[in-house]
């Protein structure tokens, strides 16, 4: 006799929020679907840095869901977001991944475009000697320029939208704005590095993972070491309903409630553990106020840290289903001390694919995405702090899954799941 | 070329080195640093644009063993082990009591399935202190394989 199946949460009932079906993980058809309603659908991509393509014809190829675009910079200095596919037969019109051009060609038949999209140039256009070439075709070299999607530039930051009806970034930032512009304040960014990871999970996960306040004192045992987060701490979540949020700690009182993580036998804080070189966890003054850890999403490619004096990007491309690749830009300010920015540098150690701090995350998803395969309808439960969703106000308190059910609310919202 | 002696020398301390590392006696990797000893490990995009930023870095022999205990008791993953192949040694002039030298790397890492996977391709950058006992003053490990496939826990 087969054991009793438990209760099927796919499809997924409506109205529950404390519950969120594997499913949306492991189905192909799901990634597809994504694709059209969320990464061609009325949200902001995160592109890149301004930082990146400093003067004219300066270029990075990148991907928002599973097409692919070029960050550019034309003349008159404005930057651009352009589908990455000749207007002739498809193929990748720039097939480095950052470099500087004046023209845009194509290997394929040296069709040309500007560093705007405009096609100029198309080889034997009036064919040979009177035969082929377009002569007699109604050809439109303006309707034949690449596709060129919404921008939107944040203080250095670069968003593209495939839609007109996304709303302005700042109204779909809503609460997370104040605390991007703090990074991001209007001051000349400078690119430190970048590091890059292929994690074998689907995407989602990463975005649970920065709005989940509950495991990052209980998995993360050097920012529990350190006081850098624990969740007796001080600090909030916040959800808003483009799916973008925020995940902060504050320093002041991280000392308070020690006691309570030693009572309950917590294994992630260590008694007396002390680094042989404490320069490392040196933090230098930076931003005035009393910040640890400032996390914000922005739904659906892009999540920014804060970590002591690190400051970096995290691009979430997704690849398929079960994979997608996370890309860390460093940063710092061009007008940082050099003191400072050797301290940026050397807390690059913090994050990133070896990080202290961000290694096992990446393990805890690929565990996850490992533990669901072959499941028929069984749920992750998400009701930590309830199974209220809030939006635009946030919770004060870092034992709650309240980001969560905000995030899931809203891909359900695009998705029509 | 390098005297063959010299590139003996850094060749059996890039052979010990890679050892440690695959017998999973990771706290002989500080050791073989002098004190002052400096450990980087690039990703060669950056290195090749000479931006900063490494996976990982240590300015000295204390900040790698911070590392060391931080691997084993702090940092949470699937156990692994890794398996290093060295090649391509060059050495160059011998200055003052110490050598440049240059080196090729392939990682393996295997988990404990038995599945093995390619995990680290790249160039060693290192200038040795010689001596009786002869240590890295200095390593630069460049690292091509720069999209990490998944995480990377133990220093290469």
């Amino acid at each position: 006799m087969p054991t009793p199946s438990a209760e099927s949460f796919w499809p997924w009932p409506e109205g529950d929020t404390a519950h969120v079906p594997y499913r949306v993980f492991t189905d192909p058809e799901l990634f597809q679907r994504e694709q059209e309603r969320i990464f061609q659908g009325p949200t902001w991509s995160y592109v890149g840095l301004e930082a990146e393509v400093p003067e004219e014809g300066c270029f990075r190829t990148t991907h928002i869901g599973d097409v692919p675009v070029i960050l550019s910079r034309s003349k008159d200095g404005q930057v651009h977001v352009l589908i990455n596919r000749c207007s002739h037969r498809g193929a990748l019109v720039l097939h480095e991944a950052c470099g500087q051009h004046k023209r845009f060609n194509c290997v394929y038949h040296q069709w040309g475009y500007d560093p705007d999209g405009t096609l100029r140039a198309v080889p034997f256009k009036n064919g040979v000697e009177g035969h082929g070439g377009y002569c007699g075709v109604d050809m439109d070299m303006k309707a034949l320029s690449l596709r060129r999607l919404r921008v939107e530039v944040l203080n250095g930051l670069v968003f593209a939208s495939f839609r007109e009806d996304t709303p302005p970034l700042r109204e779909y930032l809503g609460g997370v704005w104040p605390q991007l512009t703090r990074v991001f304040d209007g001051r000349k960014l400078q690119v430190l590095g970048y590091l890059r990871q292929r994690v074998r999970a689907n995407w989602k996960l990463y975005f649970e993972n920065v709005k989940d306040p509950y495991h990052a004192g209980l998995l993360h045992l050097f920012v529990a070491t350190f006081g850098l987060f624990r969740s007796t701490q001080r600090g909030e979540t916040l959800a808003e309903p483009s799916g973008c949020g925020h995940l902060v700690s504050y320093k002041g009182g991280a000392e308070e409630h020690r006691e309570e993580y030693e009572q309950q036998g917590i294994t992630t804080y260590q008694k007396g553990y002390r680094l042989r070189a404490p320069e490392l966890m040196r933090k230098l003054p930076d931003f005035r106020d009393d910040i640890a850890v400032s996390i914000q999403t922005i739904f659906p490619s892009l999540v920014i840290h804060r970590i002591s004096n690190s400051i970096a990007t995290r691009h979430v491309l997704p690849r398929d289903v079960n994979d997608f690749d996370l890309i860390w830009t460093l940063l710092g300010y061009a007008d940082d001390t050099v003191e400072l920015r050797n301290q940026r540098i050397l807390q690059a150690n913090l994050v990133g694919p070896s990080g202290y701090i961000s290694l096992e995350d990446v393990e805890a998803l690929e565990i996850v995405q490992r533990g669901i395969q072959g499941e028929r309808g069984d749920a992750a439960f998400v009701a930590l702090g309830g199974t209220q969703v809030q939006y635009g106000e946030p919770e004060r308190d870092l034992a709650n899954e309240t980001a969560i059910r905000g995030f899931w609310k809203t891909w359900r919202t695009l998705m029509g799941v | 070329m390098g005297d063959p002696t010299i590139r003996c020398t850094v060749e059996d301390l890039l052979y010990r080195y890679a050892e440690a590392l695959d017998d999973g006696e990771l706290e002989r990797w500080p050791a073989m640093f002098l004190e002052s000893g400096q450990y980087r490990l690039i990703p060669r995009e950056n290195h090749q644009r000479g931006l900063p930023v490494s996976l990982i870095l240590c300015t000295s022999r204390a900040m790698m063993e911070d590392r060391v205990v931080a691997i084993r008791k702090a940092c949470v993953y699937t156990p692994h082990v890794c398996r290093h192949l060295h090649t391509n040694v060059r050495v160059g002039e011998v200055e003052a009591g110490h050598v440049e030298t240059r080196a090729n790397y392939a990682v393996y890492r295997t988990t404990e399935d038995g599945e093995t996977v390619l995990l680290s391709v790249g160039h060693v950058e290192a200038r040795v202190a010689l001596g009786p006992e002869p240590r890295f003053e200095r390593m630069d490990v460049v690292y091509e394989t720069f999209r990490i496939p998944g995480l990377l826990v133990y220093p290469i």
